[in-house]
């Protein structure tokens, strides 16, 4: 009995360790190591035809900033069409985006969606079989690109090994709530640490499916969006890293974002990404375990455990579980074992950014007092513990059953109240 | 233990955890530090961002002066800023011996050469003609029409020049470099970064080599992968040889002379083209990249360690600019850039 539930708990506190380990580095990386930014610098080029796609479904408060931004970006209009797809929105989208076609002729691109399969993954799917540029960028409708943000997401692609290429998202609404503060501590430690310390050791930096894109070539050679992935972004970061190219990020191309303002939708946001690593982690763990040999071992163990991110929670869970009942058996845990995986998990929990890391991204972002908030990250921490494992054995339940997913985007809530998101 | 006791303890327990929360407390309920962070600065990628700031800045300035400010003017801007304008004094920067350093925004009016051995500590905008003597000290320097530095000039901030800027041997130019025309670089000279349609270095072009012919043969073990093939291992192109597509190299990657790759290509070992070589796509390398004699390469040069650009070798061309990126860079003698070059840790062109 004893020996049953020590053998998973040891497990588990190793693969803890493993990560913390991971975060560790990453964030001395940061801190001391090398910073590799090798393509934020072209400003000259003769720049590719890129298309932009924007997924929209009921955007109204939205879009029409986007649209602005993204006109007012510093790329030759001959070479860089706009197509937003409005997938069956219910408010003004529509006519917003026509009147933005008729005023920007063959600049602005609307394709209205009204059937087919709903979501983001399948919008980008049926799209992009239309798209003939060699590049193409994705943005949420939210976004707020700056003027440079175009070529510099472009550059990437004059390396012929990269298949796709992240900027930086930094949240806009963070004075709203506490949760869009803490919304920005996390942001900052994930992307000004952890991605851009997997692009400094050449790891696998994560396509984030917004301020990014993917070249067409690269899109085609792994068989384009799958419509049915729950998180086309990580599906595609997988894909295209398990084909054999390489996917970078620029922490120096940033764009702004909405955050959720409401527990509920980060809720609804974190359970999302969730059942999509979980569906990840099932279709490409394997594959990108027999990859050793022909990608190098330290891309292969970086992108299991980037895989792996959204398990930690549960894993998590079920570790205090096996510690409490060796406890009330009578086999309480030896000493020391305990410690590391509160410690352990103190510090640890994937993407959302362990807190050394965030401390260190605000100062690396120079931000002086936001950094008191980390506190409060605990609390952010529990809900995303607790979203994660139920989104985990909610999934593993209607993997069972054979349920089919349903979509939700998440709510904007410039110009108004939130309330447009949790579609079916 | 008492019941107060019991309670105090409880309390300086209680307070001792609530401690650390204080701040983070008093940070949410009256926030000092909550504004977004400052994204995409606007001078990403425009190598005469400072310039064109500047210019703006002067003609503001300028035009708030009184209308009877006469042509020649010593005195101060409406900011408060010492200012001279200079347009049929030229005198006026040519101080004694006793005196060779300005400490004013300058404007000159009128096309001037000047003598050599000054220090100029503000800004300088000629708005004709300038002709800079040897062995001066300008903070900035913007020029409507040509330039000229003379030789060991040294640039603390950033040059910009509306038509020819030519840079004399063995000057220092620190921040950005920039002109509308051209940049002409003298021998010796160091530099971080420069933006010019055409950017030369002092010296002959050699003629264009012999297109190369030869068929190339996909080694054993390369694999497709998408618009590229994937080489494990070292490569090496034969003179002569011409390579249709993109390459991602493991290794090393030597391309002989007169070799050419119809495509991009990256390597992660060290580069070395040699004479007459030619890439007709972008150039990435992680490790070193020595460009030889005469080789051409259109797209981008991407180079995380040392670069060098040998004797009359050329990136990207008049109607088809490009960037070179590199950790260093050394640039010989009739190399030619279109575009910019960024050499992140420090760039030279040969002494000799």
């Amino acid at each position: 009995m004893r020996t049953a539930l020590l053998i998973p708990l040891l497990v588990i506190v190793g693969i803890v360790a493993v990560y913390t380990i991971r975060h560790y580095l990453f964030t001395l990386n940061r801190l001391f190591g090398v910073q590799r930014q090798p393509y934020v610098d072209i400003g000259t080029a003769q720049w590719p035809a890129v298309t932009i796609l924007v997924p929209a479904h009921n955007e109204e408060q939205v879009i029409g900033g986007m649209l602005d931004g993204l006109l007012g970006a510093d790329y030759p209009a001959d070479r860089l069409v706009i197509v937003v797809i409005n997938d069956r929105s219910t408010d003004g989208t529509r006519t917003i985006l026509d009147d933005y076609a008729r005023r920007f002729p063959g600049r602005v691109k609307p394709r209205h969606r009204t059937g087919g399969r709903p979501g983001k993954a399948a919008a980008l799917a049926e799209v992009s079989a239309d798209v003939d540029t060699e590049v193409i960028l994705v943005f949420d409708a939210d976004y707020l690109p700056g003027a440079g943000l175009i070529k510099q997401l472009v550059a990437p692609f004059f390396d012929p090994e990269v298949g796709a290429a992240m900027g930086r998202v930094v949240p806009l609404n963070l004075n709203r709530t506490l949760l869009t503060r803490l919304l920005d501590l996390e942001r900052s430690g994930g992307y000004q640490v952890d991605q851009q310390a997997r692009m400094n050791l050449g790891l696998v930096p994560q396509y984030g499916g917004t301020v990014g894109g993917v070249r067409r070539s690269a899109l085609l050679a792994v068989g384009g969006w799958r419509e049915d992935a729950l998180a086309e972004d990580t599906d595609m970061t997988f894909r295209l890293i398990v084909a054999g190219w390489q996917v970078v990020y620029q922490n120096r191309s940033e764009c702004y974002e909405e955050v959720p303002e409401n527990w509920p939708a980060r809720i609804r946001q974190i359970k999302r990404w969730a059942r999509g690593h979980n569906q990840a982690f099932v279709a490409f763990g394997w594959p990108l375990l027999k990859s050793i040999g022909r990608l190098p071992a330290s891309v292969v163990v970086d992108g299991f455990l980037l895989l792996g991110v959204f398990a930690v929670g549960p894993l998590l869970l079920i570790g205090f579980a096996l510690a409490t009942a060796l406890y009330y058996v009578g086999f309480p845990v030896e000493y020391g074992i305990l410690p590391v995986l509160g410690v352990a998990t103190y510090s640890t929990l994937g993407n959302f950014a362990a807190f050394f890391e965030v401390a260190t991204a605000a100062r690396l972002d120079g931000s002086r007092n936001r950094i008191r908030l980390l506190p409060f990250l605990m609390f952010g921490f529990l809900v995303s513990l607790t979203s994660v494992s139920v989104a985990t054995v909610t999934q593993m339940v209607q993997a069972i059953r054979g349920d089919d997913h349903h979509w939700e985007k998440t709510e904007r809530y410039r110009n108004g109240d939130g309330g447009n998101g949790g579609v079916r | 233990m008492t019941v107060w006791t019991g309670l105090a303890f409880t309390a300086v327990t209680v307070g001792w955890w609530l401690l650390p929360l204080l701040p983070a407390i008093l940070e949410l309920l009256r926030p000092t530090d909550a504004a977004p962070l400052r994204v995409v600065p606007r001078d990403a990628g425009d190598v005469a961002f400072l310039a064109k700031g500047f210019r703006q800045y002067l003609d503001r300035q300028m035009n708030l002066l009184p209308a009877a400010t006469p042509a020649d003017f010593l005195g101060r801007l409406p900011d408060g800023t010492h200012f001279a304008r200079i347009k049929a004094g030229p005198e006026l920067l040519r101080p004694g011996d006793t005196s060779r350093v300005q400490d004013r925004v300058v404007r000159v009016d009128t096309p001037i050469a000047l003598g050599g051995d000054q220090t100029f500590l503000q800004e300088v905008h000629a708005t004709e003609d300038f002709v800079g003597g040897p062995n001066t000290v300008y903070r900035a320097l913007l020029g409507e029409r040509r330039v000229t530095l003379g030789d060991r000039s040294r640039v603390l901030r950033w040059v910009h020049a509306g038509g020819a800027l030519s840079i004399g041997a063995r000057s220092v130019l620190q921040g950005r470099v920039s002109s509308d025309h051209s940049v002409l670089v003298g021998r010796g000279v160091e530099f971080d970064r420069i933006g010019a349609p055409e950017i030369r270095t002092a010296g002959p072009t050699p003629p264009a080599g012999p297109a190369a012919t030869i068929a190339w043969q996909l080694p054993e073990g390369a694999r497709r992968i998408g618009d590229h093939h994937r080489i494990e291992g070292d490569l090496e192109i034969g003179p002569g040889v011409r390579v249709t597509g993109s390459l991602v190299i493991t290794g090393r990657l030597v391309m002989r002379p007169g070799a050419e790759i119809d495509g991009s290509v990256k390597a992660y070992g060290d580069v070395t083209l040699e004479r007459a070589a030619a890439i007709r796509g972008s150039l990435v390398g992680r490790a070193d990249l020595a460009i030889g004699p005469g080789v051409e390469v259109l797209g981008p040069v991407i180079g995380d360690g040392r670069v060098s650009l040998g004797d009359g070798s050329s990136v990207g061309r008049r109607d088809a600019q490009t960037t070179v990126v590199a950790g260093s860079l050394q640039l010989g003698v009739g190399v030619a850039v279109f575009g910019q070059i960024i050499a992140r840790e420090g760039g030279g062109t040969t002494a000799n």
